[in-house]
């Protein structure tokens, strides 16, 4: 019989930081902070990362997004694109503006240099 | 000679929602009325401390009255939900016995109202009257819920190019929830189906007159409203998601209706001999194979075996020995057997030999009637003697389909003998320690499925080959996760798909079915109690279910959260009570429940008073 022993350390930062989640300030408003949860619930399942080190789906969003047009966006979010269904018979007018507004909270990560 | 390898683990991080300890010894009651005075039973009731990530549930009894355990003092969140009516809230300083009565408003906006019902009633009000509708209300149950609650589904609204859309991702889509990319082969299960289903879910939940007929229930009452949930919340994966430490739908206000599952944790659990509570992470992480709750500060302690990427190693399954230790299937780069030493949190691994199959499948743990450890394996079940430190190994008969017999639950009976569910082929191995052979039980076909069939259905799904965990086949029952009764010779089989107990004799292999009281059902894994009763959870559902087999009884105890999506159920029972833990996986929690007896009830209320 083989025992191997292995000690593994494990810093005390292993789980608390999230680097590739989507980035969240602590300052949001009583809307964003809605805004929020209804992007987790209706949108995460494409533009946010659903596995460690997993690609998404659709583009994930921040600030620059739609060309930093909110209008833009906003037509993205009720009339779909040709991957993604029309939100228009889900999401009512204080929801699209919160996601909206959440989702410009969100900056842009270091590497990305072109709204997406 | 098998190599084993120990991996001494790591407890660290802890204390991220450490919340300071305080007596419970405080009592919080009241009433809840309708708008028109009149009282209402089994309205949910909850209350949650400031800073606190515990959160306690109960429900009115039949005057009204609810009646919380004794909690620590504190200023508590408090508020009222059922069915058809706004959330009612308050705030409550709690620093002796406080009574706290809330009115509840009917809802008026038929959306909100939808929103707030559990999968079940969502599922129960799909129109089934047509051939054509029924079939798809079958696909939807069996190859749409197959990856998530339907109240995930359902609580959205699309057009029929919408849902066509969704479609077109979750055909592609597998169980792990990440698109593989360009080129991605399509389920052909649902892409033969994929028109008229859409079709359907846009005749349901679309922008016209929808064609479900919504029936509500009875709220809970008797044995069921004096229920007490405790729900713990648990840290989302930092590194995937939305990134928040919690869910931001934490399910406990239902009208927000069911949450994303991405960034959750906890997979399977149980209550250790400690108090506390563990559970096991099965989604790729940085930080936790095992996690610990405490289960009076709700503070949690990551225990972490890394993989040989250097992340933690996941783990699935979970099962309490005797002496308290966890055992579990591991992956830290070949599935193992890992043991949790509850009074080190130290984690051992213990690998089978080469020669013999690693873990496997949709691992399931068991500690037999002679203290044996089983586990699934890809193809069959592996025994571990914890005294010798060895395995040995149970096939399933040899298929040129090695997906489709991929085992899902294992079990050991109180003979020492394993059993394993292989779900996508309606088939129960056992394994015969005494011969060393594998015995088979081969479950029937859901007839009425069958005889629904088209000659081109039929033609279709018999020359189909990819049948799986997932991808069930009309007539399935699958057989998922299974639980023996260790006081009698008894395996029950929970069928996802049939809707069905099966019983199965483990001596003389006589089975019998036993359907569950609603069709919408589907079970996940069973737990037996000392008494004989048959625990459950229901993939679909937000309740879970006991079944009295001497009186053919169930009993439902509902959740107190929406998007429950639980898929482990674990006991524990000292002192003459029991507990019912389960990790509620889609709000990221973990919970304890347990029923108060009338004389507690009695007691309670007279000291409330």
């Amino acid at each position: 019989m083989m025992r191997n022993t292995v000690v593994a350390m494990v810093l005390a930062c292993a789980f608390t930081t999230g680097a590739a989640a989507q980035s969240t300030n602590t300052t949001l408003t009583e809307k964003q902070i809605h805004g929020r949860q209804l992007f987790a619930q209706s949108c995460g399942i494409c533009h946010l990362q659903a596995s460690l080190n997993a690609n998404t789906y659709g583009p994930p969003l921040n600030k620059a997004s739609a060309n930093a047009n909110n209008e833009v966006m906003r037509i993205f979010i009720l009339e779909g694109s040709a991957r993604m269904p029309a939100f228009k018979h889900y999401l009512k007018t204080a929801d699209v503006d919160a996601i909206i507004d959440y989702v410009r909270t969100v900056p842009v990560p270091a590497a990305t240099t072109a709204a997406r | 000679m098998h190599k084993l390898r120990t991996l001494v683990s790591v407890v660290m991080v802890g204390l991220l929602s450490c919340t300071q300890s305080y007596a419970a010894d405080h009592l919080l009651s009241g009433t809840i009325t309708a708008r028109s005075g009149q009282a209402l039973e089994g309205v949910t009731v909850s209350a949650k401390r400031d800073g606190s990530t515990i959160t306690t549930s109960v429900y009115t009894d039949a005057t009204g009255q609810y009646f919380l355990p004794p909690l620590p003092a504190g200023k508590y969140r408090v508020w009222a939900q059922a069915l058809g009516f706004e959330t009612a809230r308050s705030a409550v300083e709690l620093d002796n016995k406080r009574r706290q009565n809330l009115a509840l408003q009917p809802i008026t906006d038929a959306e909100r109202s939808f929103r707030q019902l559990p999968g079940e009633l969502m599922v129960a009000a799909l129109p089934e009257a047509t051939p054509e509708d029924a079939f798809m209300k079958k696909i939807f149950m069996n190859n749409c819920t197959a990856c998530h609650t339907p109240s995930y589904a359902l609580q959205f609204r699309f057009d029929e190019a919408g849902w066509n859309k969704i479609i077109d991702l979750m055909k592609v889509v597998p169980n792990n929830g990440v698109h593989p990319g360009a080129g991605a082969k399509a389920n052909a299960l649902i892409d033969r189906v994929q028109k008229p289903l859409a079709a359907y879910l846009a005749r349901a939940r679309g922008p016209g007159e929808s064609s479900m007929k919504v029936v509500s229930r009875a709220r809970p009452g008797g044995e069921s409203a004096r229920a007490v949930w405790t729900l713990y919340d648990l840290p989302l994966n930092p590194d995937t998601g939305i990134g928040t430490q919690y869910n931001p739908n934490d399910g406990s206000d239902w009208i927000l209706g069911t949450t994303s599952k991405i960034g959750q944790v906890p997979h399977d659990g149980g209550l250790g001999l400690d108090g506390n509570i563990y559970f096991t992470a099965n989604n790729p992480n940085r930080g936790v194979t095992v996690g610990k709750v405490d289960a009076k500060t709700g503070a949690v302690k990551y225990i972490r075996t890394p993989n040989t990427a250097g992340n933690a190693a996941t783990a699935h399954g979970l099962v309490r020995d005797n002496d308290g230790n966890f055992w579990f299937d591991i992956n830290t780069g070949r599935r193992g057997l890992g043991k949790l030493d509850t009074a080190t949190d130290t984690i051992t691994v213990y690998q089978t030999p080469a020669d013999m199959s690693p873990l496997g499948g949709a691992v399931t743990m068991d500690v037999d009637g002679k203290g044996k450890i089983w586990a699934s394996t890809p193809n069959g079940v592996v025994r571990f003697d914890p005294q010798t430190e060895r395995f040995s190994e149970f096939k399933s008969p040899a298929s040129a389909n090695k997906g489709a017999i991929a085992t899902y639950g294992a079990a050991g009976d109180r003979d020492g003998n394993g059993w394993w569910a292989q779900m996508a082929v309606d088939t129960i191995g056992k394994g015969d320690v005494a011969t060393g052979k594998t015995i088979t039980v081969k479950l029937p076909a859901l007839q009425t499925e069958l005889d629904r069939l088209s000659p081109e259905d039929r033609s279709f799904y018999a020359s189909f080959t990819g049948a799986s965990f997932n991808t069930p086949l009309p007539w399935s029952q699958g057989p998922r996760r299974m639980g023996t009764d260790k006081n009698a010779d008894v395996l029950w089989v929970g069928n996802s798909w049939g809707n069905t107990l099966a019983k199965i004799n483990t001596r003389t292999l006589e089975t019998s079915f036993i359907q569950f009281p609603d069709p919408t059902m589907q079970p996940y894994h069973i737990a037996v109690d000392s008494q004989h009763n048959v625990w459950g959870n229901l993939w679909t559902s937000d309740r879970i279910v006991k079944l009295d087999p001497a009186t053919n009884v169930w009993t439902a105890f509902d959740l107190p959260v929406r998007g429950t999506e639980i898929r482990h159920i674990a006991l524990l029972e000292r002192g003459g009570k029991l507990q019912v833990v389960m990790p509620v996986y889609r709000t990221n929690q973990m919970g304890v429940m347990m029923v108060r007896s009338d004389a507690e009830m009695k007691e309670l209320k007279a000291r409330a008073q």
